[in-house]
């Protein structure tokens, strides 16, 4: 049960961290933003981008903030996967009998910076699917459980780089946010020179320890979530697939593979945290609208055609979210229209009036049992 | 307690459902009714422009109160929705949902929605209705309007109605037309009509259009009575009104024959009355002196009576130029004498002088007298040779009938009388 204690806490915190972040990262507040975010809700954090613009630094940053047990695991084509868990290896004990024993990798930490991830092969990559997860590593047909929290915070250069693999699907799904680390402006710019001239090392303290960090997600992880804005998101996650029976135009035509439901565990996990550091206690629409980007756009495969057209993932986020904001404004009206559909499908049974009636009544709200 | 915050916010959402309802109502009111107005011109109906301004309110008001309850009439996540979208960022709705939920969180988000809510006003949220909404009443009462002034001009008799526009013939107003009998005479009024060989006995009224004319009918007294005029005045007894512009109610008079006919003028000088007793098969036209009634009584005793009935054979021929000569005379010695019986003219009729007929309320000869000391002025002044001048004299001398103050008539009347040639 959440009291007004848990609320001015988490409101404390929250403030002191980025007070601290602030300390060593210049600008990229939506960066910092989102990666605090996710790690109040629990989520691993892909942070793309260029090379030199602070990935690193801020993972550093948030390892000393939150004063968890960092590693850093340097990706590279030679990377093995027990480099990443651990292994079993020959020990002698006492009386000189030679057994197994297990040597954790760096993965066995709480925050985990996955530098330039896409460096290593989809094998390496892949072993940190199941610490990603369901943070657990199982090696040799042994589990062993990873400490709370655990994060996995991956830096990656875009992939048009050379020398670069691309993140398997499975593994992209499980980053709740991919975050587009831009370059700084020319303010930014400056400050950090000036900065780094005085020294390079970190400087940010500790503002928050584990268990608060577990507790500010359970805090959030009670903020109420209207129905409708549940639906919405839900819709929305649901309308990146081009066939789904909410699919959008967008989707459609640019979309090969949509969303899959992390996407929407993701959407509402966030948009909690992110209601709460706002000081609401409700999560509203534009938390939804402006999580989607992160959330989604590492999760949407997109087709040929918006390869060949260079529309990017953030663009046809862009547009299935003024579509489902088009079919919202019109909830009434669209109602009224899926009524006389129903009737229509009762009669004519086709598979696309179908879909296209359910689309239509999307918004609908359940009748209260 | 939230309910009572957001009260303001539903009043005004509850307005906004009461105009579309009352838009949607009226919408379709107004073309149930324009369709019932339609209707009613284009049938000719003229009952139907009273049923299409009920009809109006017998659908509009129903209609309204049912589409307020079962569609329009706001439920409280509907309000909330509203408030919603004033900028609070799903805090009403939130806090709907949470109603009855007493944890902190609830509590605190109750408390977050309070201080949202105090931040706008009421008024902020505007009554909106759809444009196709305003696009449909406007339409539909402006069919209903026009379809209302057509049937009203079309009830007023100044349009036709649609469905004989669509024949092709102009509706025109129908008049009835009626030739009775006046009560306590005796006769009968026939008419006649083109289609039928024979005058058919009037019976009951007939209805004919605007413009036609009525059918020839003739006035028939029966035996012993006389036609004296018809009720309006005329005393044709055969009549045919032309162009009707009205209703015709008339009846024909007749008079049962006796002395106080006949003796209008009194005195023992009054030549005995005539009357024009026509045949079987011809109608009574006139008496040769113009007068139309079948019977003369206006003669005074001392002059020279010359006159003549003439007579149609049929209706037919009333109505043509032809005149067939045929003409019958009757000239009872007194009233109580049979009409088939014929005159014995006295002498002194025949020998009275032609002064002493009347014209135009005068004397003739007192006219003449007049005229011709006119001509003789005009004669004197004129431009023409003396010789003319005695010539011309002399002939209008000539024809002068006589003194009338002379009793020359009574002396027996040797003169010669002008002929009408003369």
């Amino acid at each position: 049960m959440v009291t007004e204690q848990d609320i001015k806490e988490f409101s404390k915190q929250c403030e002191e961290i980025f007070k601290q972040i602030s300390r060593d990262i210049i600008g990229q507040k939506a960066v910092v933003e989102g990666t605090v975010i996710a790690m109040i809700a629990g989520g691993n954090v892909l942070l793309e981008g260029v090379p030199g613009v602070g990935k690193t630094r801020l993972v550093r940053s948030l390892g000393r903030v939150f004063d968890l047990p960092f590693a850093r695991i340097q990706f590279t084509p030679d990377l093995m996967p027990a480099d990443v868990t651990g292994t079993n290896i020959i020990v002698k004990d006492e009386q000189g009998n030679s057994k197994f024993s297990f040597q954790p990798g760096p993965v066995f930490s709480n925050i985990i910076l996955a530098d330039e991830i896409n460096r290593a092969t989809p094998k390496t990559q892949s072993a940190l699917l199941e610490a990603m997860q369901e943070h657990t590593v199982t090696v040799m047909g042994v589990s062993r459980k990873l400490s709370e929290p655990f994060f996995v915070l991956a830096t990656q250069n875009p992939i048009e780089q050379d020398g670069t693999y691309p993140l398997p699907e499975a593994q992209m799904d499980r980053f709740m946010f991919k975050l587009l680390v831009p370059d700084p402006s020319l303010d930014e710019l400056m400050d950090i020179v000036t900065m780094t001239q005085k020294t390079m090392a970190e400087v940010a303290d500790k503002a928050c320890t584990g268990e608060q960090l577990l507790k500010m997600r359970e805090t959030a992880n009670q903020i109420p979530v209207a129905e409708e804005v549940l639906r919405y998101a839900m819709v929305l996650t649901s309308a990146t697939h081009p066939d789904s029976e909410c699919a959008t135009e967008a989707a459609k035509k640019y979309v090969r593979v949509g969303a899959s439901p992390r996407a929407g565990q993701a959407l509402i996990s966030a948009a909690k945290v992110m209601a709460l550091i706002k000081g609401r206690f409700n999560v509203a629409y534009a938390d939804i609208n402006e999580l989607a980007y992160p959330v989604l756009r590492h999760r949407i495969k997109l087709n040929f055609e918006a390869i060949a057209e260079r529309v990017s993932a953030d663009a046809v986020i862009g547009m299935i979210l003024e579509e489902i904001a088009k079919r919202k404004e019109k909830p009434q009206k669209e109602q009224k229209e899926e009524k006389s559909g129903e009737g229509e499908e009762k009669k004519e049974g086709t598979t696309e009036e179908t879909e296209e009636g359910k689309k239509r009544g999307l918004f609908r709200k359940k009748p209260r049992e | 307690m939230q309910n009572g915050s957001i009260q303001k916010f539903r009043s005004r959402v509850k307005t906004e459902a009461i105009v579309k309802s009352v838009l949607i109502g009226s919408s379709a009111g107004f073309g149930v009714a324009a369709l019932m107005g339609l209707l009613s011109w284009f049938f000719g109906f003229k009952a139907g422009l009273y049923i299409a301004i009920g009809l109006f309110f017998l659908v509009a008001a129903p209609l309204s109160a049912v589409l307020y309850v079962k569609k329009f009439r706001p439920t409280t996540t509907q309000v909330a929705h509203r408030i919603d979208e004033l900028g609070l960022e799903e805090r009403v709705i939130t806090m709907t949902e949470l109603e009855g939920d007493d944890s902190y969180i609830a509590t605190a988000q109750r408390a977050d929605t309070m201080n949202a809510l105090a931040s706008v006003n009421h008024l902020m949220l505007k009554i909106a209705v759809t444009a196709s909404m305003i696009v449909a009443v406007v339409l539909c009462g402006s069919a209903f309007a026009g379809s209302v002034t057509v049937s009203g001009l079309h009830n007023a008799d100044v349009i036709p109605s649609g469905i004989s526009l669509l024949e092709g013939k102009p509706e025109v107003a129908t008049y009835t037309v009626n030739y009775t009998v006046a009560r306590d005479t005796k006769g009968t009024v026939l008419y006649y009509t083109e289609d039928w060989d024979s005058p058919v006995l009037f019976g009951e009224e007939i209805t004919i259009q605007a413009g036609e004319d009525a059918p020839a009918v003739l006035a028939l007294p029966e035996e012993g009575w006389v036609f004296l005029k018809w009720s309006d005045g005329k005393k044709d007894p055969y009549r045919q009104d032309l162009s009707v512009g009205g209703n015709i109610e008339l009846s024909a008079v007749f008079a049962e024959m006796s002395d106080e006919l006949f003796n209008v003028y009194g005195g023992e000088e009054d030549a005995p009355a005539l009357l024009a007793h026509v045949e079987e098969g011809l109608v009574s036209l006139s008496l040769s002196d113009g007068k139309v009634e079948p019977y003369s009584k206006n003669l005074s005793a001392g002059r020279s009576v010359d006159l003549s009935a003439v007579s149609k054979e049929t209706l037919d021929d009333l109505f043509n130029d032809e005149v067939p000569e045929k003409d019958h005379i009757e000239i009872p010695t007194s009233p109580d004498d049979p009409p088939s019986q014929p005159p014995d003219l006295d002498d002194d009729y025949r020998r009275s002088s032609p002064g002493n007929q009347i014209e135009e309320g005068h004397f003739y000869g007192d006219n003449f007298k007049d005229a011709l000391s006119e001509a003789m002025e005009k004669l004197q002044s004129a431009d023409v040779p003396d010789d003319m001048k005695r010539q011309i004299a002399d002939y209008l001398a000539a024809l002068d009938p006589g003194d009338v103050s002379d009793d020359s008539a009574a002396d027996g009347g040797d003169e010669e009388i002008p002929t009408e040639n003369e």
